[in-house]
């Protein structure tokens, strides 16, 4: 332990965190393919954990990914990765759970099960091994990573979760345990897919032909969805770690699911229908949460915290709590307008940094990707912000988004400095800074089927509005394009990127999210060798086609999205 | 205003927080326990605790000490407020009231003794530590974020000893600096005397010049 950094990423026990003694438990691990303070961050996982441990017969526990310093030290030691309360070797999990929160974190899945000796392809476990399932928004297009998992979870978890846990539990009880027949029994859980009941074909121009599910699995397979987030599970007494993480506060959802219909949006689709938590469950839920960790600041989440019906309300019924227990509170995710803003500083005080994302320069543009906000609300919006003494503003911008245009980019230019002078004019010397990516069409979007642009052309797009933006002094930023490119690749790919994943891993791709560690050259090899042409998975789809993620069926479905399609080239 | 003192025991789960970490964990402990604290002003309040001397990161310590400023509050109604709230790791021995306005636990000088436990690859006769001890100076060389410096460690050596799988320091520490750990292991290392460290314990804390 004094051998690496930080090593309170690995010890455990912290405040809230379960330990249970008997050994004969069901043990569940669940894995998040990123290092704790990200990880611990994710409330999600935090939901899962704690309804898995309130059943007396499972045992959860928790792993993350271990740094490089770690994982040296363990591949020489000979050691396993181990969960952070038993600290056993997941190897001896009955059944292990990863989290698909970004495509850059796929190597580092397939790096946890070897660091494991957990055999990496589904085909190749035993029946000793643990089962192996995903879940999370990655699982919106599941075939890249397919081979990998006995089974992904498409949709909400808290429920589905006991479910795969008890029907893992019975498989484990009998004497056969026929890896097939537990796939059979797997798939018949509502929202789970399980890959190896789905035979897929190409044509001779690498097209795919046809996805067959056999075994009895159904097609498509059907979102999960907690119906009911008022009466859904809410862990009150969460593990309060003792490292400073990326969200270190209490956290509230105030509700699943957001109606905006920004067209590049994948959560937008995704968590649908929106599902709402009540004032008055949410200020129950807030007290306990705080009262049981001593957490100086309460984030209430959701996808767009301003569209939560009754905000201001809210607020209201939490401010006698914030004052009685001294916390702050943060409204994360807000919309670009003076409402928000207005909000904010009510529920915030004396915040530093507002991020608002227009995503385009121009109205025109915002209007094509659904993104409706007029370069009005935006002016007071920074208006608002200036006046409530806000001091930097963060802008996000994307390039490369469909019917996008040159006078489109060069609207952004003038948009933030217009936006620069209100703040100016309102007498406040407001710090602007702006964050240029590439726009990534995801599956289960409206633009799925759009082409991605090609790295030289996002290149240049952004080297054009960095040098704009930073010749009137304004501090730029955003994703390496081409890490955005593969992202793009992953996104959109089918089953037989598997392959290109598996040989990136063991050309060391680890950590790809964190720009220090990606490596551009690791990736284009691991394509050479997989045999395949990244750029493929970047083409324009066709309506007729089978898309690699059309297994996969939310409440939207490809009809509706098709038809956003067509407004957007109708706007 | 009534202070406070703690005794506490830093335990092995949270041997690795760092001592930002630790009055964090401190913090969060006294909100729990809904105590009548005095606060910093301004937006984001801040409980009044004074830390003393910092452990390093992946020591533990038996008995480190820290000041609670509350608004009004006995040793023993404050024992019985924060019992059974963890975090695992945190012990806390005893309290007692301390005037306002006595030094404060940060004040030099200090003597700490330390227990670190492992294994000697090869280890030093008794009359190493005797030697050490008889020289005038012990030049160490001290990397800052701003230069190398050489650094002597004599002045911050009471006393140190070594047995089976331990070694036992006393250092003391002044406005001038301290002795590192990881410095008289290196002086070890380089008369080739190697000890793989299992774990670091300050056992005690003691205010005051060396007698």
């Amino acid at each position: 332990m004094y051998l690496v950094e930080k090593p309170a990423r690995y010890v455990g026990s912290e405040l809230n965190s379960c330990h249970k003694r008997d050994p004969d438990l069901f043990r569940i691990a669940l894995a998040y393919p990123d290092l704790y303070e990200i990880g611990m961050s994710n409330l999600g996982l935090s939901i899962l954990y704690h309804r898995l441990n309130e059943e007396p017969d499972l045992y959860c526990q928790r792993v993350y990914a271990p740094a490089a310093d770690m994982e040296r030290l363990l591949r020489a030691k000979g050691l396993s990765l181990q969960t952070l309360e038993e600290h056993a070797p997941l190897g001896e999990m009955d059944l292990i759970g990863f989290s698909l929160q970004y495509e850059m974190t796929y190597t580092q899945i397939l790096n946890m099960l070897d660091l494991s000796g957990i055999p990496l392809y589904t085909q190749e476990r035993q029946s000793s091994d643990p089962v192996i399932v995903a879940g999370g928004p990655g699982t919106a297009n599941p075939e890249p990573m397919a081979p990998f998992f006995d089974a992904m979870l498409i949709g909400d978890g808290e429920e589905a979760i006991l479910d795969i846990a008890r029907t893992v539990k019975e498989w484990k009880r009998e004497p056969s345990r026929d890896r097939g027949e537990l796939h059979r029994s797997l798939a018949r859980i509502p929202g789970l897919y399980v890959p190896s009941l789905y035979h897929v074909s190409v044509d001779a121009d690498g097209l795919l032909q046809e996805v067959k599910a056999v075994g009895g699995a159904p097609w498509p397979v059907i979102s999960r969805k907690v119906t009911d987030l008022d009466r859904a599970f809410f862990p009150t007494k969460p593990i309060v770690p003792g490292l400073e993480i990326v969200h270190d506060r209490a956290q509230v959802e105030l509700f699943r699911g957001c109606l905006r219909g920004c067209r590049f949006c994948q959560a937008g689709i995704i968590y649908r229908p929106q599902r709402i938590r009540s004032a008055n469950t949410l200020f129950l839920q807030a007290e306990a949460i705080l009262s049981n960790t001593g957490w100086e600041e309460l984030g209430l989440i959701s996808l767009s915290t301003c569209d939560y019906p009754d905000l201001s309300g809210l607020l209201e019924q939490l401010q006698p709590l914030q004052k009685r227990l001294r916390v702050t509170v943060s409204l994360p995710s807000l919309r670009a307008d003076s409402f928000s803003v207005k909000l904010a500083r009510l529920a915030q005080g004396n915040k530093i940094t507002l991020t608002f994302a227009p995503e385009a320069g121009s109205e025109r543009l915002r209007t094509i990707i659904g993104k409706d906000i007029r370069d009005q609300e935006l002016v007071e919006a920074v208006q608002m912000a200036a006046d409530a003494g806000f001091q930097r503003i963060k802008l996000y911008f994307m390039v490369g988004l469909p019917r996008e245009t040159q006078p489109d980019l060069e609207d952004i230019l003038p948009l933030v400095e217009k936006l620069r002078a209100e703040a100016r004019h309102a007498g406040r010397r407001l710090r602007f800074s702006a964050a240029v990516s590439a726009f990534v069409p995801k599956a289960q979007t409206a633009f799925q089927w759009e082409a991605m642009e090609d790295l030289e052309r996002i290149r240049q797009k952004r080297s054009f509005l960095r040098q704009q933006l930073e010749r009137i002094g304004i501090e730029t930023g955003g994703q390496r394009e081409e890490l955005s490119v593969l992202e793009g690749v992953l996104a959109r790919g089918d089953r037989r990127l598997a392959a290109a994943i598996w040989e990136a891993w063991r050309g060391g791709s680890r950590l790809d999210g964190w720009s220090d560690f990606f490596s551009n050259a690791v990736w284009q090899e691991a394509f050479v060798r997989a045999g395949i042409d990244p750029r493929a998975y970047l083409r324009a789809r066709r309506r007729e086609e089978i898309l690699p993620w059309n297994v996969v069926r939310y409440p939207t479905g490809p009809a509706y999205l098709w038809r956003e399609r067509e407004r957007a080239y109708a706007e | 205003m009534t202070r406070l003192r703690l005794l506490y025991q830093k335990g092995a789960p949270i041997a690795f927080l760092s001592h930002l970490d630790l009055w964090r964990i401190l913090s969060r402990l006294v909100r729990r326990a809904g105590l009548p604290m005095v606060y910093s002003l301004g937006f984001h309040p801040r409980p009044h605790i004074a830390m003393g001397p910092p452990l390093p990161v992946g020591a533990m310590g038996d008995q480190e000490q820290c000041d609670l400023y509350l608004e009004q509050m006995t040793p023993a109604t404050l024992v019985e407020r924060l019992k059974g709230l963890g975090p695992p790791g945190l012990l806390i021995h005893s309290v007692r009231e301390i005037p306002e306005h006595e030094k404060a636990l940060t004040a030099f000088p200090f003597r700490s003794l330390w227990q670190l436990e492992g294994e000697w690859q090869k280890a030093p006769e008794a009359d190493w530590f005797t030697n050490v001890l008889a020289r005038e100076s012990i030049p160490v060389h001290r990397h800052t974020p701003k230069r190398e410096k050489t650094f002597d460690l004599r002045p911050y050596l009471l006393s140190f000893c070594s047995g089976i799988d331990w070694l036992q320091v006393e250092t003391v520490s002044y406005p001038s600096g301290g002795a590192r750990l990881d410095e008289i292991l290196r002086l070890l290392k380089a008369d080739h005397y190697e000890f793989s460290l299992r774990s670091i314990c300050r056992k005690r804390l003691q205010f005051g010049p060396a007698i």
